[in-house]
């Protein structure tokens, strides 16, 4: 039986959009003014990711947007070229505005469906839009895992990079749940978010001066349940961390805008989760 | 990077070819099709399907409680085939559940359900209450189900890259055993038919109304089919612990993307390349010691001809290449480890399927390939499977010669 070593990574970039926010800058007024807002109150913007070209845009669906968008604020920040990162979307519900015109559609007697709403209701269309907008050809997985979508998402993204030694984009979205789909799953928030990380001995390809490193971030596999309450999460984010499935890397970026240290815990399974040591850097930066 | 070696301990599949792994090697051997006229209930497309006829009977089972769906029903039915549930048990037994981990790959999960559910919506848009089943219509379903029905305690997701997902399966269940977070995982795919795929692929007008002919000069589009596969991998040193015998090492994996198009292929195929030449890297291998190649085929025009003059420029004549979608129609998110069972079991039956119903080579595609079947004994095989949003995943396994 194998030691259960911890991995390291490098976070390089994070991109965040939901109610009240469009970037990371946004995402961090906000956290310094939570106890001001009420969540409900808040604007939701339309993500205009302009990665994609217009007329794509146009037709790609809202799950894809935001998730886009975030992935491309992570990007730039991290200073890489997306065709040196690989990718691991996520988003616990997919797009049930899709299912659930497809569902309406196919009840009808013609049951013709839109060709372009069927190549977009794949759960990597997010995935797709990203690698083709950006000529990204690494490896891109879409992962679900409902309420373990942030705990597989983060496992998968940290393995890879270490054993590949490569770049990875994290990229989470799900969005507000419609009409009928809101019996099932309550959601009445949409939000993304992506964090880009490397691994510890990352060997930068030339042509760019300086990466800055914004946290350190060790994890290691426990059994058990995850525990309540153990992080730090504005009273305001307290419906979407609940009802969103991959709000659940809120606490995450709470310290990250707070520069706290912070000992976080995702599950992965019914008696698994990740227990994450995530510690923020302010001014460490990697020079060549 | 961690160099142990990754073994295939068991595995089992359930298709339109065949209930179970020895029914599907009966159904090669005769060269019978699974593919039917379309009798899916609801769906008056002229097309073949690979329709599971068996399953009907087990849809709706009251066993499966709040667990319903057809996909639920299928990965069912295909967990009771051959060995495989008592081989995971006995690992069970030693290692405990939170050290086994738990890959799905799937493109529809359970939105069959889903769209049974929609034809009782009451006028105020509401679902009756048998069907608030959220952890049935989240994509996650088949993850979910099987954890609950087998009790795997450890790390569980569900892989949804469309056709590519239940290829992908493999190189995740590798990367965590590699890195030493579980000490086995079970993978899987499972797709089955609904009215969201056949209506959606008749859309994008890629559907044949005959049964479907891969890189044949006549072939006029795919015929969709439904399956399950599973297989249990662990790292060899721990398999030969516990006396496990050994016949089928894991030795690369490549994924890639397209960069190009949605739902067309790269004319080029220059994404697929990568993920070949990335499994042949990390197998070690070159292009001629690989000895088949269970190509993805789908019989679209496209496909085939992107991939077949791809592989008839990346290898010889000496490996030998089909697609078996004659016999199981494009099970879509289980193709991926349907396909690599076809692959890793002809290392062990020596018995290569042909591609069948191939008439006459498309002459634009310059491949070598026929209808019937071969015997040989193999070394290295390769499973190609390529998806939605240019996602691309080729998988190499081979005859298992120890530890070193």
């Amino acid at each position: 039986m194998s030691v259960n070593q911890k991995i390291n990574c490098q976070l390089l970039g994070v991109g965040v959009w939901g109610p009240g926010f469009s970037n990371w800058s946004e995402f961090t007024d906000l956290i310094d003014h939570a106890a001001e807002k009420n969540i409900s109150e808040l604007m939701v913007s339309s993500p205009k990711p302009e990665v994609i070209p217009a007329n794509e845009r146009r037709r790609s669906p809202l799950p894809v947007r935001a998730a886009v968008e975030v992935s491309w604020q992570a990007l730039q920040q991290s200073g890489l070229n997306s065709s040196d990162v690989a990718c691991v979307f996520g988003s616990g519900l997919g797009d049930t505005d899709i299912t659930d015109y497809m569902c309406r559609v196919l009840i009808t007697d013609e049951k013709q469906l839109s060709p372009t709403k069927f190549h977009n209701s794949v759960h990597n269309a997010a995935a797709g839009y990203w690698t083709i907008s950006t000529g990204c050809m690494k490896s891109a997985n879409s992962i679900a895992a409902y309420h373990d979508t942030v705990g597989t998402c983060l496992l998968e993204a940290m393995i890879q990079a270490n054993q590949y030694q490569e770049a990875v984009l994290v990229s989470l979205f799900d969005t507000a749940v419609q009409e009928t789909y809101k019996q099932i799953f309550p959601c009445d928030y949409s939000f993304a978010a992506a964090l880009l990380v490397v691994p510890e001995s990352y060997s930068y390809n030339k042509g760019k001066s300086h990466h800055k490193i914004l946290a350190n971030i060790s994890m290691s596999m426990e059994a058990g349940k995850t525990e309540n309450g153990k992080f730090e999460l504005p009273e305001l984010f307290n419906s979407l961390y609940q009802q969103n499935p991959v709000a659940k890397v809120l606490p995450l970026l709470t310290a990250l805008a707070k520069h706290k240290n912070a000992e976080l815990q995702f599950s992965l399974g019914k008696k698994s989760k990740l227990a994450i040591s995530f510690q923020p850097e302010a001014v460490s930066e990697v020079k060549r | 990077m961690n160099r142990q070696k990754i073994v295939i301990v068991d595995y089992e599949a359930t298709c339109a070819a065949g209930v179970g792994l020895s029914a599907i090697r009966l159904a090669i051997a005769q060269q019978k099709s699974g593919l039917r006229a379309n009798d899916f209930p609801g769906c008056q497309l002229p097309t073949w399907i690979g329709r599971v006829t068996e399953l009907d009977a087990h849809v709706g089972n009251e066993k499966l409680t709040q667990w319903q769906s057809r996909n639920n029903a299928l990965i069912d039915l295909a967990l009771q085939q051959g060995s495989l549930l008592a081989s995971l048990e006995k690992i069970k037994s030693k290692l405990g559940p939170n050290r086994i981990g738990m890959v799905m790959g799937s493109s529809t999960s359970s939105i069959d359900r889903s769209e049974e559910a929609y034809r009782y919506l009451n006028q105020d848009n509401q679902l009756p209450p048998e069907f608030i089943q959220e952890n049935v219509l989240n994509p996650h379903a088949p993850g979910l189900f099987i954890a609950e029905k087998l009790g795997l305690d450890g790390p569980c997701m569900t892989i949804n890259t469309a056709c590519s997902s239940s290829a992908k399966v493999f190189a995740t269940a590798a990367r965590w055993l590699k890195a030493g977070i579980v000490d086995a995982v079970l993978v899987g795919g499972a797709d089955t038919l609904c009215l969201s795929v056949l209506y959606g692929f008749h859309s994008l007008q890629l559907v044949s109304p005959n049964p479907c002919k891969p890189f044949d000069q006549d072939r006029d589009g795919i015929n969709l089919g439904e399956a399950a596969g599973f297989a249990l991998l662990m790292r060899a040193e721990d398999a030969a612990a516990q006396n496990i015998n050994i016949a089928i090492e894991l030795s690369g994996c490549g994924e890639s993307s397209d960069a190009h198009h949605m739902s067309h292929p790269h004319p080029d195929g220059s994404g697929a390349q990568l993920a070949i030449e990335q499994a042949l890297t990390q197998a070690k291998l070159t292009p001629d010691q690989i000895d088949y190649i269970n190509l993805h085929g789908t019989a679209s025009r496209a496909n085939d001809h992107i991939e077949g003059n791809l592989i008839g420029k990346l290898f010889s004549d000496r490996t030998l290449v089909s697609s078996t979608k004659g016999w199981t129609g494009h099970t879509l998110g289980a193709a991926g480890i349907l396909e690599s069972i076809f692959a890793m079991d002809a290392l062990v039956t020596e018995q290569i399927p042909g591609t069948l119903y191939l008439q006459k080579i498309d002459p634009e595609i310059n491949i070598q390939m026929s209808s019937k079947n071969y015997q040989a004994k193999l070394q290295h095989v390769m499973s190609n499977s390529f998806g939605f949003g240019g996602n691309n995943a080729c998988l190499i396994f081979s005859r298992y010669q120890g530890a070193n």
